[in-house]
């Protein structure tokens, strides 16, 4: 009896540092984000957060004010992108899917397998060709340029999973509901559809998140900054000449996190299910 | 209500380069109202079979007519058939009550009619008070009966039935195969069952349909091929316990006609024998029911099974093969006794060595 005790104890106090490790970081970033000392943490201030009153950042130093985007512009800009990615990828996997997992046609096992290989490739090495790519099609410099190149890289994993969700429906309830009287098209739309949500609610999540939080190709493929998501426009407060405001970046990524926290409460039920993968009958 | 006919179907499945040909040139009429069992090991091609006649698949050679009209090309939610799985495929996001009234929905019924059919296919069934729950609330054998209920519901002109009490206990099975012999008869309908249970398809069947490699090998009454089996397949597959089946050599002692079978030689009656006479290789079927055993002689006795209504014994015959004998309880054996057997040739059939009957 003893022994399971100490067991126990020894337990939560494990899971007890492992859930600290990274609440450290969070904890510096609160408190900075409500110093009074623009780089030590001293004081508790809400001015950091003054650029939600109008948008604008430095709002004291018109000059300086000039170069930075309109917050909520940002915010914008970074909830279209994400939103973007999320509505591409869920509609083209959903039905991608769907055709991988049940027609049978030439060329199936090699496309699939180079979703796989898509999906280990690092966006980094793609970035000259997508530059190319997009001034080509003229969209270099914009914001919808990120979100299909985003897309893109997205994809693989979405199909990948959605596939799986679809092929654990048994073909007896397609050809059931074929009798029954729906077409082919109504048998995706009316029950396979609503049986794989849980895929698709977590692949939505997983993409809109992952739009969210993009830097890289906002980076190599945005020149101007009324196009700037959040992720550009902290990074941009760490290149200026003078000195770094950081209790300001650290205000700005706690406005950043907070719909990631939100929507990760919220899916969690679906992205557990994700691990467990498909539905049951 | 309408005839089903088969002319001539073929089809066969693509599996990478080549393809497995699943049903052969396959001819059968289902009449109206008939109860029509496919019976066959499992990859004969039963369960393409309904699927063709479901409009699943499309058959590649041959045509398939509802009565007189050809549907070769006529989609699944054209043909107005029901169909219920092994897997009884309800919808898992549907209750119980939406997944009867689907296929109605889609018939674009009033909310009036779906609600009165629905009722009255739960009430035909006795699952009035599963209506609110999802199928993943249900027992097996409960599922199966809202399956059964969505396929009459829907007022199909056929019910295509695929293994559908496979899944089911045992108990469960007979109570709920009593039930759907007494609705096929209540509503009259055509109906085309799949199974590979030689038991559940004597007891439901009208008429039985045996298949093997895509092919059909003989279509009957449950009688008929219990009593006259057209080959070795047949005879072998339908009964239980199986039929015996002994390799023989036909031989002429004395100008009798004997069979040379199990280590002994075994004249035949002259009936049989002016058919056989000429033949040389056969095989020697005899239903176990067929035998009786005498004490004393060159057999022995190797099990005995104690079975209520009848005993079934396992005979060693002088050369090392076993016989399967069904015995009334009377019977005193044991075994290890020596005995010797007689068969009741009135029911005896003999095959040629390629499966074909020769009596």
């Amino acid at each position: 009896m003893a022994k399971i005790k100490i067991a126990t104890i020894l337990l939560y106090i494990v899971a007890g540092v492992l859930a600290t490790l990274p609440a450290v970081p969070l904890a510096l970033l609160i408190s900075l984000a409500f110093s009074e000392h623009p780089v030590y943490i001293h004081g508790f201030t809400l001015k950091n957060f003054d650029f939600l009153k109008t948008g604008k950042l430095f709002a004291d130093n018109p000059t300086y004010s000039a170069l930075y985007p309109n917050i909520y512009l940002t915010a914008l800009n970074t909830f279209l992108l994400a939103i973007g990615n999320a509505l591409l990828v869920v509609l083209i996997s959903s039905t991608a899917a769907y055709i991988i997992s049940r027609y049978n046609f030439r060329g199936r096992v090699v496309l699939l397998s180079s979703f796989l290989i898509m999906h280990g490739v690092p966006a980094s090495v793609l970035l000259i060709a997508l530059y190319y790519m997009l001034k080509t099609m003229g969209l270099l410099n914009t914001l919808l340029g990120v979100i299909l190149v985003k897309m893109a890289v997205d994809l693989p994993l979405g199909v990948w999973v959605l596939k799986g969700f679809y092929d654990s429906i048994p073909w007896d309830i397609e050809i059931s509901a074929l009798v029954d009287g729906t077409s082919r098209f109504g048998v995706f739309s009316r029950i396979m559809l609503p049986l794989v949500k849980p895929g698709i609610f977590a692949i939505g999540l997983f993409s809109f998140l992952s739009g969210w939080g993009e830097y890289i190709f906002v980076y190599t493929f945005i020149h101007t900054s009324t196009n700037w998501t959040f992720s550009m426009l902290i990074r941009s407060l760490f290149s200026e000449m003078g000195g770094i405001n950081l209790a300001l970046v650290a205000s700005l990524s706690l406005i950043y996190l907070i719909p990631v926290i939100i929507l990760f409460v919220i899916g969690e039920k679906y992205l557990v299910r994700l691990t467990i993968g498909g539905v049951k009958g | 209500m309408v005839k089903v006919t088969l002319e001539d179907v073929s089809y066969t499945y693509r599996s990478g380069r080549r393809g497995v040909e699943a049903v052969k040139d396959l001819n059968l009429t289902i009449n109206d109202k008939e109860f029509m069992v496919l019976l066959g090991p499992s990859g004969c091609g039963k369960s393409t079979t309904l699927l063709l006649i479901a409009g699943v698949y499309k058959p590649m050679k041959g045509h398939i007519y509802f009565d007189d009209r050809i549907v070769d090309d006529l989609e699944p939610k054209d043909r107005n058939v029901g169909m219920v799985f092994q897997s009884y495929a309800l919808y898992p996001h549907m209750t119980v009550y939406e997944n009867i009234a689907f296929p109605l929905k889609l018939k674009k019924l009033s909310k009036q009619e779906i609600d009165r059919r629905v009722k009255e296919a739960v009430s035909m069934l006795r699952i009035e008070d599963l209506l609110d729950r999802y199928p993943r609330q249900l027992s097996g054998g409960q599922q199966q009966r809202v399956a059964l209920a969505r396929a009459i519901a829907k007022n199909p002109a056929i019910f295509l039935m695929d293994e559908p009490l496979s899944n089911l206990d045992a108990k469960i099975r007979i109570e709920v195969r009593a039930e759907l012999k007494r609705l096929q008869r209540e509503i009259g309908i055509t109906t085309i069952y799949v199974t590979h249970d030689q038991a559940e398809a004597m007891s439901l069947a009208d008429r039985i349909a045996v298949m093997n490699a895509g092919r059909i090998l003989q279509v009957g009454t449950p009688e008929e091929l219990y009593h006259k089996p057209a080959n070795i397949f047949v005879a072998g597959f339908i009964g239980s316990p199986p039929a015996n089946l002994i390799d023989a050599d036909v031989v002429e002692v004395d100008d009798k006609v004997m069979l040379e079978m199990l280590g002994v030689k075994i004249p035949l009656p002259n009936n049989i024998a002016s058919i056989v006479r000429n033949e040389n290789k056969v095989i020697f079927m005899v239903r176990p029911e067929d035998i009786d055993l005498e004490p004393n002689g060159e057999f022995t006795v190797y099990s005995v099974e104690w079975h209520g209504r009848e005993i079934l014994a396992s005979v060693q015959a002088p050369d090392g093969k076993t016989l399967k004998v069904v015995l009334p309880t009377n019977k005193r054996i044991t075994a290890g006794d020596k005995v010797s057997i007689n068969f009741n040739f009135k029911h005896i059939h003999i095959y040629k060595q390629s499966g074909e009957l020769i009596i």
